[in-house]
């Protein structure tokens, strides 16, 4: 029997969000299994052990040994991941997990180094607004609601600007006209209660937004054999496939309901408009090119060899 | 090390320190990060010094503290504190009473546009304290009326605490203003009420004044228009939909510094002396609030805050038994601590509790505001007490607690009243939700 | 002399930051109504002034021993037990501060290529003054320790809560 070690697992999510429950709750029940108890997982959401924004340096300082990220809070720090923000680029939720983090175990080291990666994942969203949006011109003087850097970046290009509130106070940011849209998932809409504010829902995949749950490395390091193979059956790709899928589907199984439910609308979009969006975003793609190769890392190659992953998992 | 005797030792510890007169906010930070590294190991106990300050001090939601305390800087420079005490002297100074009756209306419209219970105590000893003492009141029935008076700054909306307590909690801003107007209004009937029992039994120690004309004192409401204005805007704009609670703030204390300067009140000077007011106040309530959270990731490492949590939840007594406890425990930590600290190392160990007993996180945000208020009454640690000593200084601190004995009880009965009837605090919100 | 005029200098300049953050909002509503627009980075730039007004603040109200504190065991000690446990208290705060202001160097010099979200303006430019109120914090808890120490005392006498004019506290 290896020596008990604790692993504090901080996140900034309330204990009862889908992730929580379909990610987090059943990672750590695993580890726990497979490790005979010889890990335990202690779950610290809701910003218990820091702000959101703070958790990548949390696990690197050893306040927590994991944490759930999402790098586009600091926008511009963590510029290879980006790519996982990307518009038009991901599709189906856990397909597009699995092969972001099989692209990302590449750069991790690098991008990531002060900490060790257990793996990445992505949630898949789309505008929800005020008044129907089905073309990139329509944006031009709107305010929305963005869900990271990338997508901030997207609006200033096409003419809108950003409204930065946290999800639980967007749907009052929309009713006093702070916000417009808001781009998030589709179940989310519901569960923070914006439905009561927007009526429209764009039917595409517009935006991702990337997710690492990353370790403190000199913990993994100190680990017993036997505890690091468990730590590395639970970092893997189908682990990064499994959260993505289960958080995403039950995250679309939004646009059914709101496809049902009286008022609301779903806002389709034309494959003439579909190419207009793709053609609009297209500085987004050369931005994040030069800015990996300011990071010494071929960003042509990267983005090529990103779509290949996700072809070869049928993500769209 | 075990975790409880921890936990046990930061306690001391960072009570032993504060009764050192170590700053509060610093003595509860260093003994957070004291404590974090004891059972995580120094590096990361230092590394919540390269994250928390830098996090805590800029967060948007708290910019609603400083903004709120510069718009009742602004307005009490440019003078609304004391038109609003004059119209009260104008339309009942010649009652027996009647001083003491316009200070607590004046207090209850000052808490309208400010946000601080402290500042509001401190700017009515300023303006009501002189002309209560001249006209031969009691002092000891003065200040304390004023020291009472003060805590309207948190009750009735805008209320830091009740800022505090919502970014706290997650618990909605406008929900929680809205839960405090009742209440507030009940403390002014309340303290009224006190006044003229006062005025009854004890005659000598309230004389009447002259009766104004009637020209007079329609003439006195006119420079309301200002607080009116004011409070219109800034609450109208929050519940109309016009701006968040955050963007309120600054609005305000921008409207006031407006209004100020158009009436020819607020020239660079006053200006000059109401932002530095509010920053020094800033700073001080913020250092805290640094502190606090230092202090509270080391008890959730500690599990602390879940054992309590589940300890409360447990107890034997039933849901009101554990209310019950639970304000006696208030109402010990309030007369000796300072109350910003009790509420922030409290509050994430009481709230979830009483939420699990199936009370509304609304409604205890209000009996939390009366914790304090106690808190900021009671001797021997009062901090309202110790404002209004500062300014006063011939008042002597003593008689000014026996001054604040009568508005206690008044509390009392308001809280228990508050207890038994949540609906006095819940339906104002309900109406707006 | 100098240094108390450079001080309520430095006071003034933290102080106005808090205009800036009162009319950088209200600004910016009044943008949202009349042009349907909104003032770039208003909200990042909106928690970099406040932090830099905070840490300077924070500075300053240590320096002054305005600080909120417990004063019962002071009130009741004689003037040299008074004089212990102010040296004590103040070395306690640069025990705090000194760190303090080391690591949020630290985390300044971690902040990398970020950015705020509209202008990608770098945070290490925002972040580095609010470092320096730190800094700023922990010279002059050392000042005030050896003014102390030389038997200055505060000139906010009899204080409980701050100085004379403006008390502190919510
Ligand atoms: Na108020
Ligand atoms: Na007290």
């Amino acid at each position: 029997q290896d020596k008990s070690v604790e692993l504090k697992f901080a996140h900034w999510l309330p204990a009862s969000h889908p992730l929580a429950k379909l990610g987090f709750e059943p990672w750590a029940k695993s580890v726990e299994e497979a490790s005979k108890g010889s890990i335990k997982v202690m779950l610290f959401p809701a910003q218990q052990l820091g702000k959101a924004a703070d958790h990548y340096d949390m696990a690197r300082d050893g306040i927590a040994q994991m944490t759930w990220v999402n790098p586009g809070y600091q926008a511009g720090r963590f510029p290879l991941i980006a790519a996982g923000e990307l518009p038009f680029l991901l599709g189906k939720p856990g397909p597009s997990s699995a092969a972001l983090d099989q692209w990302y175990r590449s750069y991790a080291g690098n991008e990531m180094k002060d900490v060790k990666l257990c793996f990445a994942h992505v949630h898949v969203g789309t505008f929800h607004s005020k008044t129907p949006i089905s073309e990139p011109g329509q944006l031009k003087g709107m305010k929305i609601r963005s869900a990271n850097g990338t997508v901030a970046q997207t609006m200033s290009l096409l003419g809108a600007t950003n409204v930065q509130v946290s999800a639980p106070e967007s749907r009052d940011a929309i009713q006093k006209g702070l916000a417009d849209a808001i781009t998030f998932p589709w179940n989310s809409i519901i569960s923070f209660g914006i439905d009561k504010a927007v009526k429209y829902h764009t039917d595409m995949r517009f935006y991702a937004s990337a997710f690492v749950w990353v370790m403190n490395k000199p913990w993994y390091d100190g680990l017993a054999a036997g505890q690091k193979k468990v730590i590395d059956d639970h970092c893997n790709n189908t682990w990064a496939s499994k959260v993505g899928a289960s958080w995403g589907d039950e995250e679309d199984s939004g646009r059914t309901t709101l496809e049902a439910r009286a008022g609301h609308t779903l806002v389709k979009v034309t494959p003439e408009q579909l190419g207009a969006w793709k053609k609009a975003v297209e500085p987004v793609y050369t931005k994040w090119v030069e800015a990996a190769n300011a990071t010494g890392v071929n960003g042509t190659a990267a983005l090529d060899s990103l779509r290949k992953e996700l072809a070869a998992r049928g993500a769209q | 090390m075990d975790r409880d005797l921890v936990a046990l030792l930061g306690f001391v510890g960072m009570f032993g320190l504060m009764a050192l007169r170590v700053p509060i906010g610093v003595a509860m930070g260093i003994v957070g990060v004291a404590g974090f590294a004891a059972l995580s190991g120094l590096g990361p106990g230092l590394n919540l010094l390269a994250n928390v300050p830098l996090s805590v001090l800029t967060d948007y939601n708290l910019i609603v503290i400083p903004m709120f305390v510069l718009m009742g800087s602004f307005a009490s420079h440019s003078g609304m504190s004391a038109e609003l005490f004059a119209a009260g002297r104008a339309w009942l100074h010649h009652r027996r009473g009647g001083l003491a009756l316009a200070s607590v209306a004046a207090c209850g419209g000052f808490s309208a546009i400010n946000g601080s219970s402290v500042a509001t105590a401190a700017t009515m000893t300023q303006v009501a304290l002189p002309e209560m003492r001249r006209a031969g009141y009691d002092a000891g029935l003065s200040t304390g009326l004023i020291a009472a008076g003060g805590t309207l700054g948190i009750m009735i909306p805008p209320s830091v605490i009740l800022v505090l307590y919502g970014i706290m909690t997650e618990t909605d801003i406008t929900q929680l203003f809205a839960a405090g107007v009742v209440p507030g209004l009940m403390a002014i009937a309340f303290y009224s009420v006190v006044v003229a029992l006062i005025a009854r039994l004890r005659p000598e120690a309230m004389p009447r004044g002259e009766r104004h004309s009637w020209s007079e004192r329609l003439a006195s409401l006119r420079p309301l228009w200002a607080v009116i204005v004011l409070f219109l805007f800034v609450l109208g704009g929050i519940y109309g939909g016009l701006f968040t609670v955050q963007e309120a703030a600054g609005v305000g204390a921008t409207g006031t510094l407006l209004i100020g300067m158009l009436r020819g009140r607020l020239r660079w000077p006053q200006i000059k002396e109401s932002l530095i007011s509010a920053l020094r106040v800033s700073s001080a309530i913020m250092t805290i609030v640094m502190g606090a959270y230092l202090f509270g990731y080391f008890l959730t490492i500690t599990q602390f805050t879940q054992n309590a949590v589940d300890f409360l939840v447990n107890l034997p007594v039933g849901p009101y038994g554990v209310l019950a406890l639970v304000m006696v425990g208030y109402f010990v930590l309030g007369a000796v601590m300072d109350e910003l600290a009790m509420l922030l190392l409290t509050v994430p160990i009481v709230l979830p509790a009483m939420v699990h007993l199936g009370f509304d996180p609304v409604w205890f945000g209000v009996i939390v505001v009366m914790a304090v208020t106690f808190g900021m009454i009671c001797p021997p640690v009062g901090m309202n007490v110790f404002v209004i000593n500062s300014i006063a200084r011939d008042v002597p601190l003593w008689t000014i607690y026996r001054g604040t004995m009568p508005f206690i009880a008044a509390d009392v009965v308001r809280l228990f009243l508050l207890c038994a009837f949540p609906s006095l605090s819940l339906w104002l919100p309900s109406l707006i939700a | 002399m100098l240094i108390k005029r450079l001080m309520a200098a430095t006071e003034t300049v933290a102080a106005l930051f808090l205009l800036f953050i009162a009319l950088l909002t209200a600004g910016n509503v009044l943008v949202r109504y009349a042009f349907n627009w909104q003032i770039p980075d208003w909200f990042d730039g909106t928690q970099m002034l406040l932090g830099i007004a905070l840490f300077w603040g924070i500075a300053l109200t240590t320096y002054q021993g305005t600080h909120i504190a417990v004063d019962v065991l002071w009130e009741m000690a004689g003037p040299r037990g008074r004089r212990g446990i102010d040296l004590l208290a103040a070395t306690i705060t640069l025990a705090f501060l000194v760190p303090l202001a080391w690591m949020v160097w630290v985390k300044v010099g971690g902040t990398g290529s970020q950015g705020t979200m509209d202008l990608r303006l770098p945070l290490q430019w925002f972040y580095s003054a609010a470092a320096a109120g730190a800094t700023v914090a922990a010279v002059l808890a050392l000042l005030r320790l050896v003014r102390l120490i030389r038997g200055d005392t505060d000139n906010d006498e009899g204080r409980p809560g701050g100085a004379g004019e403006t008390p502190d506290g919510p």
